[in-house]
């Protein structure tokens, strides 16, 4: 590349490294910064990718000011991953698309990727890449959550994500009305 | 790793609903609207939101556990195996014997509680019917000491659902009547229109042996006879809807066919089931002699055509074999055999599922065999059993499927 050897020699040859730099540095609600391999971050996150086409990225870290630190690790974790991970055909092909025609079953790393998760950290995970317009990792996410719901009564689900049972006695006789095999023998 | 309490509940709407659409059992999603305020409230379609669809759904194993029956599902699993619903159920439905189902999840059930007394029961809500137990009086055998109009229903279906517009809702069923003067009572059929107390007099086959299966098919009850003859049995209705006659006709088949047919596997169960428009008949068999508990089954498919004769007023049939499922699922059982598309379920690969009903001899005598439910591939020729876990006998039931 030709560089003008003149005044603005140091500004530019800052300039030309940066549009050469091949990561971004992301900052967390906290004041953290996460380095993410640009190539990733704007092939998974329509967000990211407006961004740093839209040159609104801070070398310095840009702010996403609603996502705390350990969610944007793993955001960042996650495209990482996924910028090293060869796609596997045979392991796409060969697993089970059970039923989710329209989403693209997660992969054996995707899905180590998410069962390591405490559920407080999955809810962050998911917000975030909701926020970050992030498709495959929301896939991959929300497939998590309706994996911890499946075949299970109500108060199963209330007991694996810790939610109150806020319903009165006349409003579930109401539900039962419509509704009886909602009703689980436990 | 529990979650911060009540964190879950106030996952945004347009998250918990992408979650919701990769669950595709309608129970799951009925078990998730219930969990709390905040999701029900995001699951009910908001106006000029697109409602949630519910995907294709495929028949559950209604499995009679000790205690009461509960649901083996094939879409809460993996694809391969399945998993297990147990709702609440009325106290009467608890140990009810099943003897059919209908499109909408309704079973048809006869509770010990209250004296065996039949009824038409929809697992999703609740609903229910009284289902006739007596013929209509006065016609019935009035001539001959002992006898009743008292019958039991061995296997039954119907013409629509109950609650669903158009003709009236007719029911039919294979039903053996009540024993009188030393005599066991043989196997008839019979019809009724839904709601009525008396179902009409019945009617013995008059050619082909016993009826051994009936299905709706082509605005008329079909039943099939142990010599594979087909009784076409067409509702009539009078003013008001009343149940005036059925039209009876009998499709008989070719002679050679009947009986001496040699089947190269002894043919065990006979089902009717309707699969693209067409009426499809599908013999289970084992081979000869077989007395295992769990034989290794194989299923054959056939599809009627009709002969052609130089005398127009003289239709013979023959069962014709279909050689290849060619992306058809089946689930058979007597009364609520259904066929499904491969296409319609992805993950899914075609085959038959199959349920319990060595105890076709329509004895109905306790206890129940139920272990043997599963799925046959003919490629290469397969059982799973895919109903975990095993269950050995019932004393209250057979197993049934509860139709979508």
């Amino acid at each position: 590349m030709e560089v003008d050897k003149g005044k603005g020699e140091a500004e530019e040859t800052r300039k030309v490294a940066e549009a050469d730099r091949d990561t971004v540095t992301l900052k967390s609600s906290d004041g953290k910064l996460f380095e993410v391999s640009k190539e990733a971050a704007a092939r998974l996150s329509t967000v990211l990718a407006g961004m740093i086409a839209g040159g609104s990225i801070d070398d310095n870290g840009t702010d996403l000011k609603q996502i705390g630190s350990e969610a944007l690790e793993n955001v960042v974790d996650y495209c990482n991953k996924h910028a090293n991970s060869i796609p596997s055909a045979a392991l796409i092909s060969s697993s089970i698309s059970f039923n989710t025609a329209p989403f693209k079953e997660p992969e054996e790393w995707e899905r180590k990727f998410v069962d390591r998760l405490s559920h407080d950290a999955l809810f962050d995970l998911v917000e975030a890449a909701n926020f970050l317009g992030m498709e495959r990792l929301l896939d991959v996410t929300c497939h998590k959550i309706s994996e911890m719901m499946k075949g299970k009564s109500p108060d199963q689900i209330r007991e694996v994500f810790n939610i109150k049972n806020d319903y009165t006695k006349e409003e579930l006789e109401e539900i039962r009305q419509e509704l009886a095999w909602a009703f689980y023998d436990d | 790793m529990a979650a911060t309490l009540d964190r879950w509940k106030c996952l945004p709407t347009v998250l918990l609903r992408s979650v919701i659409r990769r669950v595709p059992c309608e129970a799951d999603r009925a078990s998730v609207a219930l969990v709390c305020r905040n999701w029900r409230a995001a699951l009910a379609t908001p106006p000029g939101e697109a409602p949630l669809l519910l995907p294709p759904q495929l028949p559950w194993l209604l499995r009679p556990l000790p205690g009461g029956p509960a649901f083996s599902c094939l879409f809460c699993s993996d694809g391969v195996s399945s998993t297990i619903h147990r709702f609440r159920l009325p106290d009467d439905a608890r140990t009810a014997r099943y003897f059919g189902s209908y499109d909408g999840r309704w079973a048809f059930a006869a509770s010990r509680l209250a004296d065996d007394a039949p009824m038409l029961l929809n697992l999703r809500t609740g609903e229910r019917y009284s289902v006739p137990r007596e013929f209509l009086p006065g016609i019935f055998r009035s001539s001959e000491p002992g006898a009743s109009g008292a019958m039991t229903m061995l296997v039954a279906t119907l013409s629509s659902a109950p609650d669903a517009d158009g003709d009236p809702c007719v029911g039919a069923a294979i039903v053996r009547s009540a024993p009188f003067d030393g005599r066991s009572g043989h196997l008839q059929i019979t019809f009724w229109r839904m709601g009525h107390q008396y179902a009409m007099p019945p009617y013995d086959l008059m050619m082909g042996g016993e009826p051994v299966d009936v299905v709706y098919h082509d605005g008329a009850f079909q039943f099939l006879t142990e010599d594979e003859h087909l009784y076409v049995c067409r509702p009539v209705f009078g003013q008001g809807g009343v149940l005036q006659a059925v039209e009876k006709g009998l499709r008989v088949v070719q002679k050679h066919w009947c009986r001496c047919r040699a089947y190269d596997q002894q043919p065990h169960v006979r089902y009717l089931v309707e699969s693209r428009g067409e009426l499809l008949m599908v013999v289970k068999a084992s081979p000869a002699s077989n007395e295992q508990r769990s034989p290794m089954w194989t299923f054959m498919v056939f599809r009627m055509t009709q002969i052609q004769t130089s005398n127009p007023y003289h239709m013979i049939y023959t069962w014709n074999m279909v050689p290849s499922l060619n992306g058809r699922i089946l689930f058979v059982g007597l009364g609520c055999s259904r066929a499904y598309e491969v296409a319609d379920f992805p993950g899914f690969k075609e085959g038959i599922y199959f349920l319990d009903d060595r105890d076709t001899r329509m004895n109905h005598t306790e206890p129940y065999p139920c272990s043997d439910n599963g799925k046959w591939s003919r490629v290469p020729p397969f059982v799973n059993h895919c109903f975990p876990p095993h269950q050995g006998e019932s004393n209250y039931s057979s197993p049934v499927w509860v139709l979508p």
